[in-house]
């Protein structure tokens, strides 16, 4: 997909919660003595979604001093929803002080809900029926106790601003090309508290099919080659399935490297691909290229083509997502099974 | 405070609006209708400073059922970044490393929940500052 008009991100900011468990800890409770990261980030006892996604939109509209009255449209990906049924952004729009004249919804598609509405508000801002809008990828995943996933299911959250060019973007959007079909490696029933999957079948036809695929297609589509690229961030479900996707493709080590968060903070699911976008733009120079490629279980890859402008050096996010990381504290398995309501007073 | 209510104090809440007296300049967080100091009644809207320092502290421990998840909790007199003096939440704290003089930013959080089935609510609060 190519929009006629140009469109591009105007500002951006990332959020992760202040605290984080040792995958040893979690381990040390199940009797388990291999990991698939090092650490994940997991949310305060008052932290949510809404309120992970409201960090990252105030980083990014402080950050770019984007005008809060030209932003028409505010959506929110994610699969762990405060509220099945009310929507996440309308708390945003009020607490950010947005215009109530404002398109707000939430985005279920697992793990590249973000880059959905990523997708949907640049469709909106390149066919000139909104000026701009924000597109947030959050989640304070779940992963039941014991299971693979309590391993990685972590929370954080990305936004983004996305603008005409004409207003001034700090990246361009070249292309993208997305891959979806039918692949049931990951889901959560209506009413269920923590999702199922179907453990090694994660890997080779959800992951690295949809995303090889998405990839691939949005190469051979626009004419692009792994070279073409300084960076690419791809979806983190561990430390070990981005680094293999990313040299199956042809990009190498030193490509990923910016972006490559998940050994440290875990798989933040609709935040996952957009956090490592953001640690790659606070680290990016004019001209550089980005290619971003989100996964969702069920399953999907959303693959992105961006220039960086020279914008980019006015309009960083403050702070960089690896400032956020960095103030980070560990807790015990207790903590954390308290913190995410596993067990009530 | 009932739903109703915190539905009626939800832009304050989430935004830091208080009042500033027109004739005197004292500033109210929250709001209310008559200045303390100057007995007028024509005060305005004002966003209030989002980054501030932590004056005094103390430690909540017991509250209703509602507060079941987020306490015990720090409360603050904190001293805005304009020199107004409100009462503040304090989160992401470690409660025994709390000080005079810690830089403090307003942020989005929970500040309850009327049981597993109701409304959650929103306010600010505050916490040591992400970065200078």
């Amino acid at each position: 997909m190519k929009p006629v008009n140009g469109v591009g991100i105007y500002g951006y900011g990332a959020y992760v919660p202040r605290y984080y468990i040792e995958n040893e800890a979690i381990g040390s409770i199940w009797g388990r003595i291999t990991y698939p990261i090092k650490n994940k980030s997991f949310p305060s006892f008052d932290e949510d979604t809404i309120t992970i996604a409201y960090e990252a939109a105030r980083i990014a509209i402080e950050s770019s001093n984007a005008p809060k009255d030209r932003i028409h449209a505010v959506f929110i990906g994610t699969e762990s929803k405060p509220y099945a049924v009310k929507p996440s952004g309308t708390v945003l729009v009020d607490a950010l002080g947005l215009s109530n004249k404002i398109l707000s919804a939430d985005y279920e598609f697992a793990c590249k809900a973000g880059t959905e509405a990523m997708e949907t508000v640049f469709g909106l801002v390149a066919s000139k029926m909104i000026d701009m809008g924000i597109a947030i990828g959050a989640d304070t995943a779940q992963g039941r106790p014991g299971d693979e996933l309590e391993y990685t299911a972590a929370a954080g959250g990305a936004a983004y601003i996305i603008s005409s060019v004409e207003d001034g973007v700090l990246a361009v959007l070249e292309a993208s090309y997305s891959y979806v079909s039918d692949t049931p490696d990951f889901w959560r029933r209506s009413g269920e508290k923590y999702p199922r999957h179907l453990y090694r079948f994660t890997g080779e036809p959800a992951y690295f099919n949809h995303i090889i695929n998405s990839v691939n297609g949005l190469f051979e589509e626009y004419g692009y080659k792994p070279s073409d690229f300084k960076y690419a961030v791809f979806h983190q479900p561990n430390a070990k399935f981005p680094q293999r996707v990313a040299s199956k493709l042809g990009f190498t080590k030193d490509q990923i490297a910016p972006g490559l968060l998940s050994p440290v903070i875990g798989n933040t699911y609709s935040g996952s691909s957009l956090v490592g976008f953001a640690a790659t733009l606070d680290v990016a120079k004019p001209g550089d290229k980005i290619l971003l490629a989100s996964f969702g279980s069920g399953a999907g890859s959303d693959a992105f083509a961006f220039e960086v402008t020279e914008l980019i050096e006015e309009r960083r996010a403050k702070p960089p997502i690896r400032d956020i990381i960095s103030r980070m504290v560990p807790r015990d398995y207790a903590t954390y099974v308290v913190y995410r309501g596993k067990i009530w007073r | 405070m009932t739903e109703i209510s915190d539905w009626r104090y939800r832009i304050e809440r989430y935004r830091l609006i208080g009042v500033r007296c027109r004739r005197c300049g004292s500033v109210y967080y929250p709001k209310r209708s008559k200045c303390i100091k100057c007995g007028s009644s024509d005060l305005e809207e004002v966003e209030l400073p989002k980054r501030g320092r932590v004056v005094e502290y103390t430690i909540v421990r017991l509250l209703p059922d509602r507060y079941n998840r987020f306490h015990p909790y720090a409360v603050a007199l904190i001293e805005l970044d304009d020199g107004t003096r409100i009462y503040g939440q304090l989160t992401d704290v470690d409660l025994d490393k709390i000080h005079e003089g810690m830089e403090v930013e307003a942020t989005l959080r929970k500040l309850y929940e009327y049981g597993e089935s109701g409304q959650i609510v929103y306010g600010i609060k505050f916490r040591p500052v992400l970065s200078r």
